[in-house]
């Protein structure tokens, strides 16, 4: 296996670890993370399986990456994986008060009534 | 005065289907109260739902945005909490799950042994059982939850159940948000709850299309996994 395969394989292994704690922890909600968990295990497929990616580098006609390019998409990863964590947050956060004007709008319902009937 | 079970009814543009729900539920259950959560429905189902609602038995509740099957259950669970329900029970605003099996299932839950009760269509011969790749796909989360809990469960994915109180607390704090049918068994395992399958007819739905097509039908089995399998080896605070 040459150096480039294993950083590959050990960082993907290691993004899926990470995704897998931070559902555990419900830092990261589940339908952020089925596409990391998609991204992460073909990323795996591609570090350990060379082949693969040499024929779809094919395919596409790229036969190499500057070493510019990895930094700036690894740059973007990150950024992608921090804003799926925030967009977990926002959409619990956001769940929560829906439900909460819900049940108000119907204790305000109920109030409206009874004061019209006790008049 | 207080009535202590509470039918939950979470409904998402069911304004067709959503009276007769009503009406058999009243039929077959006349002393349970009944609680339709209107999931931010598009069509009249608030207004018909409040049209039936003059019995004041029936309350509406009409969530602004739309938050799933999850999120509206949720919703209901926390409504029946606040208002010290005994027990609750979801049934699904199109009429597939008949009214008359309410009373079979919330039986099982005031016996005290269980916290959780789950309508199944697949331990009787009769009745509609769905198409076979979805079939196969229950029977998939079906071993899977069996694997993971040691409870064999045959309709996984049904949505006509039984709460106990326990339950409901429970899923007052935490409920799965987008398909939580399968997840939340593992849950009621978690917490150590006892779940109860009990034999139910169902009927094809009349009105309105299934929420899942075959395409989606791929995302939803990778979604869920992902979820109940990590539900499992999450910590819960008892």
């Amino acid at each position: 296996m040459v150096k480039i395969q294993i950083f590959i394989s050990g960082v993907s292994l290691f993004l899926f670890v990470i995704t897998i704690g931070l559902i555990k922890k419900r830092v990261l909600k589940e339908e952020y993370s089925v596409i990391w968990i998609i991204a992460e295990t073909v990323l795996f497929i591609f570090g350990a399986f060379p082949r693969i990616l040499t024929f779809v580098a094919g395919l596409f006609g790229i036969y190499y990456l500057t070493a510019i390019f990895i930094i700036a998409f690894l740059f973007l990863l990150v950024i992608a994986f921090y804003y799926s964590i925030i967009l977990s947050r926002l959409s619990e956060t956001n769940r929560a008060l829906v439900q909460e004007i819900g049940l108000l709008k119907l204790q305000c319902e109920k109030s409206a009534k009874s004061e019209k009937t006790g008049e | 005065m207080k009535n202590k079970t509470l039918v939950i009814i979470p409904a998402h543009n069911e304004e067709k289907a959503l009276p007769g729900v009503i009406r058999s539920i009243e039929t077959f259950a006349p002393e349970c109260d009944i609680l339709v959560v209107n999931d931010a429905s598009e069509d009249n189902t608030s207004q018909v739902a409040r049209k039936e609602s003059s019995s004041s038995k029936i309350t509406v509740i009409d969530i602004p945005f739309n938050l799933g099957i999850g999120g509206a259950m949720q919703t209901g669970f926390k409504y029946a909490r606040d208002n010290g329900y005994e027990v609750a029970l979801q049934i699904d605003g199109d009429g597939q799950h008949p009214a008359k099996f309410i009373k079979d299932l919330e039986k099982k839950i005031a016996s005290g042994k269980v916290d959780m009760v789950v309508g199944s269509r697949f331990m009787k011969e009769l009745g509609f059982k769905g198409l076979f790749l979805r079939r196969m796909g229950i029977r998939y989360f079906s071993v899977l939850i069996r694997l993971l809990t040691g409870n064999r469960i045959l309709d996984v994915t049904s949505g006509f159940r039984a709460f106990s109180k326990k339950a409901i607390t429970v899923f007052s704090e935490y409920y799965p948000q987008d398909y939580p049918e399968v997840e939340s068994l593992v849950v009621m395992k978690k917490k150590g709850l006892k779940v109860l399958e009990v034999p139910v007819t169902m009927k094809r739905r009349r009105h309105g299309v299934s929420t899942i097509n075959f395409v989606d039908g791929i995302y939803y089995i990778i979604r869920v996994s992902l979820g109940t399998i990590v539900s499992s080896i999450r910590n819960y605070k008892n």
